[in-house]
């Protein structure tokens, strides 16, 4: 027999399984357009194509995916085509990121993000999640299927880099455009922007609020709840029932109340956590959601900022139904509060008499409701619990990132840019993509030459230690362990590990003074070592405190999940007799470009 | 009963509820209704039509796709790759009897059968170059220098790097 049908060349094709982490199929496809003219034309129907394409590119930019629509006719071959593309100049910018030291990285982010935004995201979430070498995996662990690319672990750490640049880059732009263009519908993305400073993309912050909606419908029809707005917004008594209803779906779907020490949880003021694993949650978050679902359930909702505890008001066109307000947060109690006797009550108790704030509760807008969120976690920051058991150090730099930007955009505040600058080492990709090219331009002239004088100093210290290297052939007192050295702290008996060394002690006199380092054996004449400890802190070691030790394959593991900052340093470990060393990354190799060789021989010949 | 004859002119007497698993027959049982005259299958081979009774008989009684199934349904069957362990002993099949129950089912409107032939190919040429899918199909290159350049040109970005 010669061939098939077309048709069944078809049929067999759609057979193949879309899926994110094997080419395989898509494999199938391309050996299949190289076959034949008849496989070809079989392997180019656009709708084979679809379903690969909706896997793999979950995110992407509007505006480009439109254009994108348009330049290819809609064919999804073409289009798969042509993000793939953009996905290898993604990979090959990101190994120039990974490889090169220096500002250079920076114009590399500006570029990813530039040209591509979230075009890149798929593909950079993948290298952030690339598989990692055998010896961080738990032991007993099935061993991975997908092979693990070279430069495996400083990969997933750009990448993740790069992710929260554009991400925030995006949330700076849309905050920005609020200024001139703030409607009541603009608050679901503006505050879904929050999340984007954790590298959650606000796409699927939308999705889960559409979600939410046809959940809330498919309730109010088991519950016979009015569902069309010409019903309910011309009856006073069906509306107020709609609001309660949709207070009581969200308890329904698990969202309630923060009480107690959940009201000081971090968590719990960003969309991204309060929508899925901290639903019990703070009042200016429910209503958020209650704001979010009534807006696309056909009600005029927006939020109040009322003293003390954010509340939705709701409105109708109809000249005979009068504003209602709602409190979510107290829903339990009492969702619908009157004008009249609920609001004066409520302002009596946050100690307020004077009837003439009344007026002031009108909607708010997504500026407010914004300006208000960064304070909630700007206010208290220094209460928010640290070290064991609490939240993650840099979940506190990401928050408290968030909240600053949104004060200088709305506030124009000095003392706020100047927190920025001090929190912009945590955000190593941020400094053109979000501060210079997203966040100057909304800034007064004063600010913007103020941001301007830091970002320049940023650049030129980075320049100056990109140009610095350490070779040992330059040394003039011997320098005895390595960067990438496993050690433990003579005195203090934590374990950590090198990532830079000095011939002597470089740190200030006061410091030096401080820490009373010529009381040491060699006193300050002695190497001194650059080091990070296995829960992430930096700190500065002399050689006499520093002994040679080993790691548990769950620490090591702990390390590099704990700790991502590590793996801007090291990709691997090799560990021998009591004895172990990290790999470096290329950065670090070329900074110290005699060490590898040298933990390499020290490790084999077991010398001291 | 339901009489058929395939194209090598054997006749097969079958159920008229295991026959109606194709909706060619089935169609063509309730537009002349049933009688003893037989229906000729000229695309179909007595040893092919033996093994599609075969996989008829022993799904017997399992509902059929709705003649309008509608889109969701649809798309559960493309994405299940899952082939039961009664239909993968069934497929394995020599090639060319692959083929040509492939196209059977295809001709016969039998959706499930189809679906489980074109499974079992598209598990075959996964992981094979362009000849190795053209010797399986049995199929030239028939793409001209310039075509060949274009084609390459275009899926440059899957080559190994």
């Amino acid at each position: 027999m010669e061939g098939l049908p077309f048709d069944i060349y078809v049929q067999i094709l759609e057979q193949l399984i879309p899926s994110t982490d094997s080419d395989e199929s898509i494999l199938v496809l391309i050996s299949c357009l190289k076959a034949s003219t008849s496989l070809r034309t079989a392997a180019s129907v656009s709708r084979l194509w679809e379903p690969h394409y909706r896997v793999r590119y979950t995110i992407c930019d509007p505006a480009k995916e439109q254009s994108r629509r348009q330049s290819t006719g809609g064919d999804w071959r073409l289009m798969y085509l042509e993000r793939r593309r953009i996905d290898l100049k993604t990979l090959d910018i990101l190994f120039k990121i990974i490889t090169e030291r220096g500002s250079g990285r920076l114009e590399r982010a500006r570029e990813v993000n530039t040209m591509f935004s979230f075009d890149a995201w798929n593909v950079l979430e993948i290298a952030a999640n690339y598989p990692l070498p055998e010896g961080f995996c738990e032991s007993g662990a099935p061993p991975g299927k997908r092979p693990i690319p070279p430069h495996a672990v400083p990969i997933r750490f750009w990448a993740q880099m790069l992710l929260g640049a554009i991400a925030r880059s995006d949330a700076v732009r849309t905050w920005g455009e609020l200024t001139s263009n703030d409607t009541p519908q603009a608050l679901e993305l503006s505050f879904a922007c929050l999340s984007s400073f954790f590298a959650y993309p606000p796409m699927k912050i939308l999705y889960q609020l559409e979600e939410l909606t046809t959940l809330c419908k498919t309730y109010f029809i088991e519950h016979q709840i009015p569902l069309d707005p010409a019903e309910f917004t011309s009856d006073a008594g069906k509306l107020r029932l709609v609001c309660s209803s949709i207070c009581d779906f969200l308890w329904n779907c698990g969202f309630e109340a923060a009480n107690g020490h959940q009201f000081e949880m971090l968590q719990n003021r960003f969309p991204h956590l309060f929508l899925t694993t901290h639903k019990a949650t703070i009042p200016i978050s429910l209503v958020y959601i209650f704001v979010c679902i009534a807006q696309k359930m056909g009600v005029m909702a927006a939020p109040v900022d009322f003293p003390n505890r954010v509340l939705a008001i709701v409105s109708s066109s109809h000249p005979d139904v009068s504003d209602i307000f709602i409190d979510v947060f107290g829903s339990r109690t009492q969702a619908i509060l009157t004008f009249h006797d609920d609001i004066p009550h409520f302002l009596i108790q946050t100690g307020i008499t004077a009837t003439s704030m009344l007026r002031g509760f009108t909607p708010a807008s997504s500026i407010s409701m914004l300006v208000r969120a960064s304070r909630n976690v700007l206010v208290p920051f220094y209460n928010f619990p640290a070290g064991a058991g609490a939240v993650p150090e840099h979940m506190l730099h990401t928050a408290f990132y968030a909240s600053l930007v949104v004060n200088v955009i709305f506030m124009n505040d000095r003392g706020h840019l100047l927190n920025i600058m001090k929190h912009i080492n945590q955000f190593l990709l941020d400094l053109l993509p979000v501060l210079v090219d997203s966040l100057a331009p909304l800034l007064n002239s004063r600010l913007q030459e103020q941001l301007a004088a830091h970002c320049k100093a940023v650049i030129e210290d980075e320049q100056d230690a990109a140009a610095t290297s350490h070779p040992r052939s330059a040394l003039t007192r011997e320098v005895k362990f390595f960067v990438g050295m496993v050690f433990k702290h003579a005195v203090h008996g934590y374990v950590g590990y090198i990532c830079g060394w000095n011939p002597s002690c470089a740190a200030a006199e006061d410091w030096i003074q401080k820490m009373g380092v010529d009381r040491l054996s060699r006193g300050r004449h002695q190497p001194f070592y650059q080091v990070l400890t296995q829960n992430g802190s930096s700190r500065y070691v002399a050689e006499d405190n520093i002994r040679p030790t080993c790691l548990e394959p769950a620490d090591v593991r702990r390390i590099f999940i704990d700790t991502p900052e590590a793996g801007r340093y090291f990709e691997d470990l090799t560990q021998v007799d009591g004895r172990a060393r990290f790999l470096l990354s290329p950065e670090l190799n070329a900074a110290y470009p005699d060490d590898e060789a040298f933990g390499n021989r020290w490790l084999k010949q077991g010398e001291d | 009963m339901v009489h058929l004859v395939t194209s090598d002119n054997v006749e097969f007497v079958v159920e008229k509820e295991v026959v109606e698993r194709s909706v060619l027959i089935k169609n063509m049982l309730e537009d002349v209704g049933e009688s003893d005259q037989s229906i000729p299958l000229a695309n179909v081979s007595s040893a092919v039509l033996r093994k599609v009774i075969e996989y008829c008989e022993h799904h017997r009684g399992e509902p059929l796709p709705s003649g309008d199934a509608d889109q969701n349904q649809d798309e559960t069957r493309k994405r299940t790759t899952d082939i039961s362990e009664w239909d993968q002993k069934f497929i394995t099949v020599d090639q060319e009897m692959l083929f040509e129950i492939i196209l059977a089912a295809n001709y016969l409107d039998i959706k499930s059968l189809l679906d489980v032939g074109c499974k079992t190919v598209a598990n075959m040429i996964k992981g094979k170059t362009p000849d190795e899918i053209r010797r399986l199909f049995n199929i030239v290159n028939d793409f001209t220098p310039e075509e060949e350049a274009q084609i390459k040109k275009e899926n440059e970005w899957a080559e190994d790097r």
